[in-house]
């Protein structure tokens, strides 16, 4: 019964049906995604942290010219 | 303002701790170095917390102060970096740069335990007072050590957070790992943000900005070590169930 299933369908048919099977799975991971709400919050914390990152690299460095007095 | 000033950092270092111990245990069962440094990083943040608790409590003690700014202030941000340094690059120079670590906090620590100290000086610049403030250092030289330091750790434990969010994000995996990265850099910047408002004058802005990272870097670290995936699942199970 198994072997008689390849013979029905033909090779070509199989090859067809092989590569749906790979395109679906292409297609899926393509589309994997976060849940909504991460798919937005996530790039926005990412940058939010970015520009913390580069304000306080400024203040290290207006405070090693000494443009500031503190601790 | 006093009583705050004892409580936040006190906050602050218990979280800490607390981290710590949850890190080290986590080491014990995995191995791993930078499970070993992080836990080294949270235990000086501990130490700093609770300096500046017994500066709000009982005053100024110089051995106190001393624990804190080797502790507090120049190592804390510097071992935690290191943590994350042996997580994202090659084994062989994450130990080069351990060595150039472990070196320049033994330089550290025998700079500030023998530097001349000052308590009047906390008040007599545009910083309040009302924390503790390496102003109190005369020895010159000593203070200049702290932006390295922090600039090291400042760039791998943040950058290697962001960059990790980043990888994950991009590759839309481990959604766990994404936020828990994302809150463990929030925090590790909030103790920065801090100073740099406590340098320009706001009261209780360092404490505060400590406390924050600590809660943050917990959440972030629970978050980052336990799947969604796991919940998701659970909470279809029970649906189904239902």
């Amino acid at each position: 019964m198994l072997r008689a299933s390849p013979n029905k369908l033909g090779i070509p048919e199989l090859v067809r049906r092989t590569w749906a099977m790979a395109d679906r799975r292409d297609q899926g991971s393509h589309r994997r995604e976060y849940p909504p709400v991460y798919e937005k919050l996530v790039p926005i914390a990412l940058g939010i942290i970015a520009v913390i990152i580069v304000v306080l690299l400024l203040v290290v460095l207006a405070v090693m010219l000494g443009l500031f007095p503190g601790s | 303002m006093n009583s705050l000033n004892t409580l936040l950092p006190l906050l602050s270092s218990i979280i800490s701790f607390f981290l710590a111990i949850l890190l080290f245990r986590r080491y014990a069962a995995r191995k791993g170095p930078h499970l070993l440094l992080w836990g080294i990083g949270m235990t000086f943040y501990g130490i700093g917390g609770f300096c500046e608790a017994y500066f709000g409590a009982l005053g100024w003690n110089s051995l106190i102060f001393r624990l804190w700014y080797l502790c507090g202030a120049l190592l804390v941000a510097a071992w935690l970096g290191q943590g994350t340094v042996y997580l994202l690059v090659k084994r062989r120079w994450a130990n080069v740069l351990m060595a150039i670590l472990l070196l320049a906090s033994l330089y550290g620590a025998y700079r500030v335990f023998t530097a001349e100290l000052d308590p009047g000086l906390m008040t007599a610049s545009v910083h309040t007072g009302s924390e503790l403030s390496g102003s109190a250092i005369v020895t010159s030289g000593v203070r200049m050590l702290t932006p390295f330091f922090n600039l090291y750790g400042t760039v791998t434990l943040v950058g290697g957070a962001v960059w990790s969010a980043w990888i994950f994000f991009r590759k839309r995996v481990l959604l766990h790992r994404t936020i828990g990265n994302i809150l463990i850099a929030a925090g590790a910047l909030a103790p920065a943000f801090g100073g740099a408002f406590s340098r320009f004058g706001f009261p209780g802005a360092l404490y505060i900005g400590e406390l924050v990272g600590a809660v943050l870097m917990f959440i972030g670290f629970i978050r980052a070590t336990t799947p969604m995936q796991a919940k998701a699942d659970q909470s279809a199970t029970q649906s189904a169930a239902d």
